[in-house]
Parts: structure tokens; C-alpha cells; sequence
């Protein structure tokens, strides 16, 4: 009898009642910590910009304005703003399409093990994510061999293939599709693209759900590319616009006791609950799309991660 | 079926592939066309925002560059924010542009990044180059040669303090024995601090540099000055070092600890926005193209009076504030000059670009006078400082005569620092300025902001940018002046 329960209690693997306590006020913590950064931005965003220079930030504000709101929705920059954002979902979803379709179909070829170059294939997405060759040749690229300069391709095709992605499809492919349901396909008669998309594809929905989110995310906070390539107005992402207005802020107080003709120079800048507003507007809807994700994400994440 | 969908599949994806290449191509073709045709349009990078009504502008001014020299120019803005980082890439990757405000002139210039414009500007600039005064040609000279075209603007440069009117008259405070020293507004900042202890007497942040009748050979934030009083040989010293700077320091701290600078001086990194009321007094710089307060009220929209702090001072950095290069990976150099030229010395163009649109936002009264029309609107044109020549943009109506030549007497009488033209090469002592700018960065923002006891600090501070290789450093700085005295003998 005492056997027993010794093995049954080495079975049973979890943390004391104390430990477990502990455990969740860190992550309640780390998620607070988290969270409350936001909130303080929407509560900014809502606060009355008088009443926010005299008191300062506050959790609750005294004074409630939607104005903020209204400079983004009927004020001077809106129609910019309503560009940007239409630029950033379109970006957004393209390009997260793209980077999908390219991902699965590179991470399928070198997971299957009888295609001859898996290997060179493997090799040559791991080194590109070794060696990084650096903003400069990447934008001698980009500018002037591909002359993506000024278009839209220029936010799409630089972070449209990452090996990180790939390696984490190619593990999520071989463990989740085993080779005898594609053979069994093959001895039925259906061709490789057939495989691929009437059999494959539907297996591998949870990985392809992960890299989906992580690519749509990559996609909706970009705003590098956006600095390096795009002068056109039109294809300003809301990212970078938001960028802009706050490098600018840093200028102008980095610079505060320079002429009077570079300050006038500067155009006048929105106010900071509006700026606040725009955080809220450019940061909420992506993380709406988290719930919506979650299903397949925990799944996925943990097949993907596991190496052969 | 089977094959249908095949067949479907691999013409969407050589769809694909066909509209992206015709994307690269069309943009390629238009490119060469562009280039070999007759119509050359030439790319020119620019600092700062683009003004809203940017199109309407540029049809205007490409419509008069094109009858004058047959060119077109492709005016791109690059946020100020964006500079820094945007401008090292293009530069480094070997871009073909043609023309752009200098990004770190002295560097670049001798790395190779840009044209030689010694010659091309005695041949395609010569009008624009004889009115220029001789400081801006000494000032941007780099090893002898000249780099860039630069804009005639505010020629010498002045640090004033600045008072906010509305709180001068409101207290009736008498400001007019403030001149030339920190100390000297010591009686009328108390006066106001009693009155109105909760807004910041003197409003400074973390950025702020003490100012001192000195000039700065690798700028403020460096432990390197020269005086001014130094005739023939300059001296290169450590402004922290000399006797009248302390005495400014000490002045700081003394204001410090009688709460006429806000405690959080040395952290506060957010500004006082000239706009508001939220500051009494603030240091600015001037030059003589803002005819005293004029162009400060105007960016203020508010009254302002200012107090001289410092002296009228031509520096090497004023002559580089706005200067135009050429890259050297430029086809078309000699158009590229041609145009700075023009852009230079044609009233009509530049005068359109920096005040708006004629008739909409001003009209001419006058021989070299307009007015401002309520079409002006502030982000509907371009700056003054780094567009082009401002001895030939017109004058605002509210500028007199009197004030005109007060602005030429005084580009005629401003001191010039002995040090104008110089430019130090820190290649020997690369390594002891980084570990100085740590150093300095530990004690800079507490000491200028008054924040801490300069008595005990300086001391400490000199000890350890002796460690930290400032005599290195100085020794060779001063090899150099030396040199550059000789030869501009």
C-alpha cells in the first residue's frame, strides 16, 4: 500500500498550493504590467488637454473629451489618417497572405523527405537567418535593383519570407502530416498539388493560423520599411505616421533653443491626447484579432516549436 | 478537372510574377527615359515637412526653372525625425540623386560622398557666388575645397534672453538692464519668481548648454572652446576650465537653488513651448535675418522681447546651418549647380517657394516689399533658412528701412571667430572623444542646469576627462589650428 501511493504521488506532477499561488501573482503581474501601459493611453486619449497640462496624467481623469477623437475621425489630419490606415490593413492582409502562401509552400518542399535538395534548401533559409546582410544592402536592393521605391511593394516584398517562419512550418509539417497518409494519397492517384492542398493543408491549419498571426502582426507594426522606401504620401502606413509625429516632437524638444525660423519652420503638431488617440486607433483593432487567433495559436505554437 | 485547376493555379501564380516584374520594369523605363531625354528632372532631397500645398508650389517653380534652364526638379522632403536616419542610407548606398541638404557637410565632404563644386560654382553659379560674403566661402571650405553651395541666411548668430511680454507688463518688470550676462537677470527673475512661483522663471531642459563669448570646434556638447578674444594664435581650452564660464555655471546654481529654474532642469526632456505661458524667460539664438524679435514673435504668436547674452558672432557652424550639395553620383552636376544658382538669384522663383503663392498668400507692395495676404497659412510654404538666398526674398511690409540696414550693418560688423573654417579631424582621437562623451554625458545636463554645486563638480569633471584622454585629444586639435592659422595667413 505505501508503494502505491508513493508512485501515484511522483505521477501526479504539479506544484504545491504555495508555489502555485506564487506562480499567478507573477503572471498576474507581468500581465498588469502589461495591460496598464494601454490603459493609461486610452484614458489619456479621453482626458481634456487643458486639464491634462494643470493635472498631469491620471488613471481617472477629471475632466472626459472624445475631442481627441474627433481630430482623428472629422480633424485637419484625418483624411491622412484614414489613408494610413487603409494602407496598413491592405498591407496587412496582402502581405499576410503572401508571406503565408510563400512560407508553407518553401516549408513544405524541404519537410518532405524525398525531395533531393531539402537539405541546400534547409541550409539556405538558416544562413540568410545568421547572417543578416544589413540595412544597406537590403535598400540597395530593394531601391535599385528592384525599383520597389515609392510603391506598395516596397512594404510587402521585404517581409514577405522569413526563415524563422519557414523552420517552424518545415517542423509543423513533418510532425503533424506523417508520410503514409501522403503515400496512401499518392497510391490513390492524386498528384502532388492535390496532396498538397486537399490533404496537407487542411492538417496543418493550426500552424499556418500561428505564422499567419505572427506575419499579419510583423505586417501591422511595420514601420521601418516604410521610412526607408515610401516618400509618397499615399502609402504612408499609420504606423509611421505616428513615427513621424513623435520623431518630430523629439526634435523640436532636443532642439528647443535653436532659431526661430527652423522652429516656425516645423509644422504645428497634434496635441497629446490626440496623439494618445492615435495609438489607441493604430493598436486596438491588431489586438482584437487575437481572440480570433487563440484557438489555433497554443496549438500551433507548441507543434512548431518542438525540434525533430 | 484535374488539370483545369492546375492550369488555373499556374497562370494566377505567372500573372503574378508578370505584374510584378512590369512594376519594376515600367518604373525602370521611365527612369532611363527620364535621363537620356530632353526634359531632365532632377531628384533633390530636402529637410523638414512637406507644406500642404506642395503640388500647387512645385508646378509653379518647375514651370519657371524649366523656361530658365530647361530642367524640372523632383523636390523630395524628408521629415526631421527621419533625417538622421534616412540620409546616412541613401549616402551610403550609393544612391543616384543629385541634390540635398548637406548631411554632416565636413564628414561626408571628405569621405567622398559629394561633388567638388570649387570650380562648377565659379562656372555654373559665378552670379550667385560674388554675392555671397567671403565667410561662407572660408566657413564651408573643406581641405581647400568648397563642397557646397550655401544658403546666405543668418550670417552671424547671437544667444539672447528671451522674455515673455504678456508676464513683463503684467508685474511691470524692468528688463532693460539685462545685457550680456546670466547675472545680469538675476534681480528681475526673483522679482518674478515671488510673484509667480509655479511657472518656471527660467525655462531650460536637459539639452540646455550654458552660453559664453566662445566658439566650439566640435560644437557645445564637447569640453573643447576656443575664446574670442584670442588674437592670432586661438587657443583650444576646456570652457570648463576658464574662469568667466564657471562664473556662469555658479550664476546657474545660484538660480537653482532659489527655485528660478524648474527642479526638474536636468531630466525634463519635453520643453517649454514658445507658444504658451508656461515659461518667463527662455534662451534663443538670432541672427540678423530675423530682425530682432520679428521672426520669433511670429513663430511665438505672442510678444516677446529679447536681451543680448552673447555677441554677434560669425562660426564656422553658421556658415554650414544651410548648405546644398551636389552627390557625386550625380549625372547631371552641372545642371544641379546651374539650378542652385538660379534658385539663388531669381527673386520670383524663390520668393514664390518661401511666402506661398503669389496673390493667394501675398502681393507685392513696392520695389522689394509684399504683404501677406490671409491666404498665408504657416505649413503652405517653404522655410526661409533653408530654401535659398534671403538678401532677395522680399521684406514683410512690418520690416522698416531702418531695420534693412541695420541688418547689413551688422553682417558688415558682426565679430568673425577666429576659428571660422576650421574643421578637426578626430580620426587620431576617435576613441578618447567617445569615452570624453561619456564622461561629459554623466555631468553635462546637471552642471548647465544649474543642478548640482559647480564648486565641487568641475574639479571632478576635469579629473576625469584627464583619465578619459581630453589632453590627447587637445593636443592634436590644436596641431591642427595651429596649421590652419598658418595657412590662412
Amino acid at each position: 500500500m505505501r508503494k502505491k501511493e508513493k508512485v501515484s504521488k511522483v505521477e501526479i506532477r504539479s506544484f504545491s498550493p504555495t508555489v502555485n499561488i506564487i506562480f499567478n501573482i507573477v503572471i498576474a503581474l507581468f500581465a498588469i504590467s502589461c495591460v496598464l501601459p494601454f490603459i493609461f493611453v486610452v484614458m489619456i486619449s479621453l482626458t481634456e488637454e487643458h486639464s491634462l497640462a494643470e493635472l498631469g496624467y491620471r488613471f481617472w481623469p477629471k475632466e472626459f473629451s472624445t475631442a481627441a477623437y474627433s481630430y482623428i475621425f472629422a480633424g485637419k489630419m484625418s483624411t491622412k489618417i484614414f489613408r494610413a490606415f487603409g494602407v496598413t490593413i491592405f498591407v496587412t492582409v496582402l502581405g499576410t497572405v503572401v508571406n503565408a502562401t510563400m512560407t508553407s509552400l518553401y516549408a513544405y518542399v524541404i519537410s518532405r523527405s524525398n525531395f533531393p535538395f531539402r537539405r541546400f534548401f534547409t541550409l539556405f533559409a538558416l544562413v540568410t537567418m545568421l547572417f543578416t546582410p544589413g540595412m544597406v544592402a537590403t535598400y540597395l536592393i530593394v531601391s535599385n535593383m528592384l525599383y520597389l521605391k515609392d510603391t506598395i511593394w516596397a512594404l510587402i516584398l521585404p517581409m514577405a519570407l522569413g526563415p524563422f517562419n519557414i523552420l517552424v512550418m518545415r517542423t509543423f509539417f513533418i510532425k503533424t502530416v506523417p508520410d503514409s497518409i501522403i503515400e496512401s494519397a499518392r497510391i490513390d492517384g492524386a498528384t502532388e498539388l492535390r496532396i498538397f492542398t486537399k490533404i496537407v493543408l487542411p492538417l496543418a491549419v493550426p500552424g499556418i493560423a500561428t505564422i499567419s498571426l505572427f506575419a499579419a502582426l510583423g505586417y501591422w507594426n511595420d514601420w521601418f520599411n516604410a521610412l526607408l522606401y515610401i516618400q509618397n504620401d499615399n502609402l504612408v502606413p499609420l504606423q509611421y505616421l505616428l513615427m513621424k509625429i513623435q520623431s518630430n516632437l523629439d526634435f523640436l524638444a532636443r532642439n528647443a533653443g535653436m532659431g526661430a525660423q527652423i522652429q516656425g519652420g516645423l509644422a504645428a503638431l497634434p496635441s497629446e491626447s490626440a496623439r494618445m488617440a492615435i495609438v489607441v486607433v493604430s493598436t486596438l483593432p491588431i489586438a482584437l484579432t487575437y481572440p480570433f487567433f487563440q484557438k489555433y495559436f497554443v496549438g500551433g505554437l507548441t507543434i512548431g516549436g518542438v525540434k525533430e | 478537372m484535374k488539370t483545369w485547376k492546375k492550369v488555373l493555379g499556374i497562370s494566377a501564380l505567372a500573372l503574378m510574377t508578370a505584374g510584378l516584374a512590369a512594376c519594376g520594369n515600367q518604373k525602370e523605363a521611365s527612369k532611363d527615359s527620364e535621363a537620356s531625354g530632353d526634359s531632365k528632372t532632377l531628384l533633390m532631397y530636402q529637410v523638414g515637412d512637406k507644406p500642404e500645398n506642395y503640388d500647387e508650389l512645385m508646378k509653379i517653380a518647375n514651370k519657371r526653372i524649366k523656361e530658365k534652364i530647361g530642367v524640372t526638379i523632383d523636390l523630395q522632403y524628408i521629415g526631421w525625425g527621419d533625417w538622421d536616419k534616412k540620409m546616412p542610407t541613401i549616402i551610403n548606398s550609393g544612391e543616384s540623386y543629385d541634390i540635398a541638404f548637406a548631411y554632416q557637410y565636413v564628414a561626408n565632404a571628405q569621405k567622398g560622398a559629394f561633388a567638388d563644386l570649387t570650380e562648377l560654382s565659379q562656372k555654373y553659379a559665378k552670379d550667385y557666388m560674388d554675392q555671397l560674403p567671403e565667410m561662407y566661402k572660408k566657413g564651408n571650405e573643406v581641405d581647400g575645397k568648397l563642397y557646397a553651395i550655401p544658403v546666405y541666411g543668418n550670417a552671424w548668430a547671437q544667444q539672447v534672453l528671451t522674455f515673455n511680454d504678456q508676464y513683463v507688463k503684467k508685474y511691470n518688470l524692468d528688463i532693460s538692464k539685462v545685457d550680456g550676462s546670466y547675472e545680469s537677470a538675476t534681480e528681475v527673475l526673483k522679482q518674478f519668481h515671488e510673484k509667480e512661483p509655479k511657472i518656471a522663471a527660467f525655462a531650460i531642459g536637459q539639452t540646455f548648454n550654458a552660453s559664453s563669448n566662445m566658439d566650439f570646434p566640435l560644437g557645445k556638447d564637447y569640453p573643447f572652446a576656443v575664446r574670442l578674444d584670442a588674437d592670432g594664435a586661438p587657443k583650444i581650452i576646456n570652457q570648463y576650465e576658464d574662469k568667466e564660464f564657471q562664473n556662469n555655471l555658479k550664476t546657474l546654481h545660484e538660480w537653482y537653488k532659489e527655485g528660478l529654474i524648474p527642479t526638474d532642469a536636468a531630466t525634463n526632456t519635453t520643453g517649454f513651448p514658445l507658444e504658451g505661458n508656461t515659461w518667463f524667460m527662455r534662451e534663443e539664438t538670432q541672427g540678423p535675418m530675423d530682425y530682432g524679435d520679428t521672426i520669433l514673435r511670429n513663430a511665438a504668436q505672442q510678444d516677446l522681447t529679447s536681451r543680448p547674452l552673447t555677441n554677434q558672432l560669425k562660426t564656422t557652424s553658421q556658415a554650414q546651418m544651410a548648405n546644398f550639395v551636389v552627390s557625386n553620383t550625380s549625372k547631371n552636376k552641372e545642371k544641379a549647380v546651374e539650378f542652385l544658382n538660379l534658385l539663388n538669384t531669381d527673386p520670383e522663383l524663390l520668393n514664390g517657394l518661401v511666402y506661398g503663392v503669389e496673390g493667394k498668400a501675398w502681393e507685392k507692395v513696392g520695389d522689394n516689399k509684399l504683404k501677406l495676404l490671409d491666404g498665408y497659412k504657416p505649413n503652405e510654404h517653404m522655410a526661409a533658412w533653408n530654401t535659398g538666398n534671403n538678401m532677395i526674398l522680399y521684406t514683410q511690409d512690418t520690416i522698416t528701412d531702418e531695420q534693412i540696414k541695420q541688418r547689413d550693418e551688422s553682417i558688415e560688423n558682426a565679430q568673425t571667430s577666429p576659428i571660422l573654417g576650421f574643421n578637426a579631424k578626430t580620426d587620431n582621437f576617435k576613441t578618447q572623444l567617445s569615452s570624453i562623451m561619456n564622461v561629459m554625458n554623466r555631468y553635462k545636463a546637471n552642471l548647465n542646469t544649474g543642478s548640482i554645486d559647480p564648486e565641487t563638480t568641475i574639479p571632478e569633471l576635469i579629473s576625469e576627462l584627464k583619465k578619459a584622454g581630453w589632453d590627447d585629444a587637445q593636443k592634436d586639435m590644436q596641431k591642427q589650428l595651429d596649421q590652419f592659422v598658418k595657412d590662412n595667413k
